[in-house]
């Protein structure tokens, strides 16, 4: 088993909590997800088996949702929103800087492996503290040109000191 | 198109005296947990209702309220709640907090700020359609939301008031909150409830509506976060009472209005509806369009309605004016576009969101959109022709109306709204062959 003892615990719980187990189905993969890093095929099957649904049926969920990662592990995703309303507080001079300060392309993982860094149309309903970008689930936000340097610096020392940079 | 009136020559403006409702505290950061909101006259409603009310009475309060629907559709909440039928087994409400509009962060401060306020409506709620068990479904983004609504719900119920037996009525009540995982289709009400199920979440065909046939396939009521946070309110101080704000009969009640873009001071401001107008509400509120710029055009309900130009930005700030002035209230997030900002570029940016969020079940949508995002970066990439307009018209045309949700209907307004109000603007830029390769930044 891939799960852990521990996630397959927490994954019965949210099954016992709904009038259906299958609603357990999306809270369930993401538990797996927390625990693994990301939904490898065994973790999905693994799931499926535990909420009591088809191996297909689960792996519908898992490549629907854009928080449900069915590629690889990454250890810190940077996503900055781009879409009307921050990119009309500077998205895209956001975006650049950070591909700059990172060494890497929208789309690219750092050569260490690290960090990826993507450019979403997604809006994340920080349109009031444009513009923004989230590091896995934490919000970073007011990032103006000065805040995104300081935001660059912290990225590059959570790398440890052999990212290159 | 762009406004030649310089912002000075409106302010004769006298601002409503109002003290907010639903965001009692403007600027508060930190949440407000269950002993003060008790101490502020919370969770009075929804003791009232158990204790002094039917459910039915509760239906009727909320319909003689006004208390229209703040997801978007306007719709008459009370009248909702009536459609679902009494008849014996599970009821359940939802409350639809996915909120993923482009410019729209109105239920994620309520959530932040003042959680027991939206699990109180949420109860209330559920009593009036006779459930005893809802779900408030949140975009999984919204972590920190979440985790409050979550420590709110153990709260009230460490308190009693949630649970079985709610201080000894008889009345059960429980409360889930549950996650999203990032998909904006989720906010159509039959997509969300796919997704509570467990299922791609992609609309379902209606008839049955959910009333009748919902989550379970049992009766369910889907509403917004913000119009559930206006129950407790009209419970405990009397419908009569929420009909003295706003426009009474059709336009009552506090309005969050959700301001973005090139403006001083972006944010939530909470009104009465139909107190101030766009101009008004930019101006005196927003703190003006960044460096006294001229507006060239307000996007209403996120980018999901059509653009408002001229004249329509003096319509009052309810459903109907906006509607009379030809575009939509909808979930009042402003996106203001100063005169710098082009528009093809504005238009591709939008029409983005909607071809990456399509879920895909209904053709029109899913190819649709697609045409339309690449009809529209090349336009905004200097390659445009001046018949891509029309193009884009015609594929606009095949996509509304013919598809199962309103998502992809609105999916449209950002192509033609655009393309009725700034054709010349266009037409110039396709002659120009000028390029914004889709880095256009306001500095």
């Amino acid at each position: 088993m891939l799960l852990s003892q521990e996630t397959q615990g927490k994954i019965l719980t949210e099954v016992r909590k709904y009038p259906q187990r299958r609603t357990a189905l999306l809270p369930a993969l993401k538990i797996a997800q927390t625990q693994v890093g990301w939904l490898p095929r065994e973790a999905i099957a693994e799931v499926a088996d535990l909420v009591g649904v088809s191996h297909a049926s689960a792996n519908e969920i898992a490549t629907f949702y854009s928080m449900l990662n069915t590629h690889h592990r990454v250890d810190l995703k940077v996503e900055v929103c781009v879409q009307l309303p921050c990119a009309l507080r500077g998205a895209d001079r956001l975006l650049q800087d950070l591909a700059t300060g990172l060494g890497i392309e929208p789309g690219e993982t750092t050569p260490d492996g690290k960090i990826e860094l993507h450019r979403t149309h997604e809006c994340f309903g920080s349109c009031n503290r444009a513009p923004m970008c989230r590091l896995n689930d934490e919000y970073r936000e007011d990032l103006t040109p000065e805040a995104t340097q300081a935001l660059i610096a912290e990225l590059k020392a959570a790398r440890g000191t052999n990212g290159r940079a | 198109m762009i406004d030649e009136k310089a912002p000075e020559e409106t302010t004769e403006f006298v601002p409503p005296d109002y003290k907010p409702i639903l965001l009692p505290d403007p600027g508060r950061n930190d949440p407000m947990w269950f002993e003060e909101y008790r101490s502020r006259g919370g969770y009075e409603g929804w003791i009232k209702a158990i204790k002094e009310m039917e459910p039915g009475a509760v239906v009727e309060e909320v319909k003689s309220a006004g208390l229209r629907g703040r997801g978007g559709a306007g719709f008459p909440a009370g009248l909702k709640w009536s459609f679902v039928p009494k008849i014996p087994g599970p009821k359940y409400m939802v409350c639809n907090a996915d909120e993923s509009e482009p410019g729209t962060f109105k239920d994620r401060e309520i959530m932040e700020i003042y959680p027991h306020e939206l699990i109180e409506g949420v109860a209330i709620g559920s009593y009036a359609i006779g459930g005893e068990e809802a779900f408030i479904y949140i975009r999984g983004e919204y972590t920190v939301a979440a985790d409050r609504l979550e420590a709110a719900i153990d709260e009230a119920t460490r308190a009693g008031l949630l649970g079985d037996n709610v201080l000894g009525t008889g009345v059960n009540s429980k409360v889930h909150v549950f996650r999203g995982a990032g998909a904006y289709i989720c906010g159509e009400e039959t997509a969300l409830l796919e997704s509570l199920e467990g299922r791609r979440p992609m609309p379902r065909s209606r008839p049955p509506f959910p009333a009748v046939e919902g989550l379970y396939r049992r009766p369910t009521c889907v509403n917004n976060a913000e119009t559930l946070a206006n129950v407790p309110h009209i419970i405990k101080n009397g419908q009569e009472w929420y009909n003295t704000i706003g426009v009474p009969p059709r336009n009552t009640g506090p309005k969050i209005f959700c301001v973005s873009g090139r403006v001083n001071k972006p944010g939530n401001y909470e009104l009465p509806l139909g107190a101030v107008t766009f101009r008004e509400l930019i101006e005196h509120y927003a703190g003006g369009v960044i460096d006294g710029r001229p507006i060239k055009g307000v996007l209403p309900a996120g980018i999901s309605a059509p653009i408002a130009t001229g004249a329509q930005l003096d319509a009052k700030l309810d459903y109907d004016s906006v509607a009379a002035a030809g575009t939509m209230l909808g979930s009042a997030s402003f996106i203001v576009l100063d005169d710098t900002v082009p528009i093809p570029w504005a238009a591709a940016r939008m029409i983005e969101f909607f071809r990456k969020e399509s879920c895909g079940k209904c053709t029109p949508c899913r190819e649709g959109t697609e045409w339309m995002h690449k009809t529209l970066v090349r336009i905004q990439n200097g390659g445009g022709r001046e018949e891509d307009l029309d193009l884009l018209l015609s594929v606009a045309s095949e996509v509304s109306g013919k598809v199962l949700c309103a998502l992809g209907d609105f999916a449209t307004s950002p192509v033609t709204a655009t393309i009725r109000n700034f054709r010349d603007e266009y037409v110039e830029h396709i002659r120009s062959g000028k390029s914004f390769n889709s880095t256009w930044s306001p500095e």
